[in-house]
């Protein structure tokens, strides 16, 4: 399973929503909540075996930004 | 460890909260207090309102609800530890031991994870009565950055 398809899979398991998103769009825009984006990036430090660091709730807005990190990041 | 102040609301931001930081409330389960929890969570189980049941089911007499036990922490959390920056993203709790009328319980909260990056705080959530722990758990807290 590629990446993006990961994130898109965890993204359901935690948001309980069955829409596509738009890996460009920025996640607040697409109803997504702060507890959302948050379990979000939990769930990907566990699943990717990760850790985000900075300020990536701040800087990391769009599945697009989210991949790119873990490309660099990976272990 | 630091033991913090429960006099004022807190706010703290991400920055601020450190593992170690701690806050501890004391309470007496009153039966007032107990007859309007029960009233409250609208629970007339028999465990809660009868002893003959109770000592059915293993008790010495009738025990409190575990939800009004720990709805504390709805104030511990939300008001003073991280205090009005949060917003809880889950929370578990382990009940070892029954609580009844008229114990007199400590609760203590204290973080033992601050993640930065995320903006999550996990605090360990502890109930001792006569030093026993009784009740523990644990929550995940989103931290975020507001002005008033």
């Amino acid at each position: 399973m590629k990446d993006i398809e990961k994130i898109n899979k965890i993204l359901k398991e935690v948001t309980n929503k069955k829409t596509k998103f738009n890996p460009k769009k920025n996640l607040f825009s697409q109803d997504l909540d702060s507890l959302d984006v948050t379990s979000l990036l939990l769930a990907i430090e566990e699943k990717f075996n990760i850790k985000f660091k900075g300020d990536a709730y701040d800087k990391l807005t769009t599945i697009v930004d989210i991949l790119n990190y873990i490309k660099k990041n990976k272990k | 460890m630091t033991l913090l102040s429960i006099k004022k609301t807190n706010r703290f931001s991400i920055n601020n909260l450190k593992k170690g930081m701690k806050i501890k409330m004391s309470k007496k389960m009153s039966s007032q207090y107990f007859a309007r929890s029960i009233k409250l969570l609208n629970d007339t189980a028999p465990i809660h309102t009868n002893d003959k049941w109770a000592k059915r089911l293993g008790m010495k007499k009738k025990i409190f609800p575990g939800l009004a036990v720990v709805n504390v922490y709805s104030k511990m959390i939300g008001m003073y530890l991280p205090g009005k920056n949060a917003v809880m993203m889950s929370i578990n709790f382990s009940f070892k031991k029954p609580v009844f009328e008229n114990d007199k319980l400590v609760y203590i909260c204290e973080i033992t994870r601050v993640i930065k990056s995320i903006k999550v705080v996990l605090i360990k959530l502890s109930i001792f009565r006569n030093n026993d722990k009784i009740i523990d758990g644990d929550c995940k807290c989103k931290i975020l950055n507001l002005n008033d």
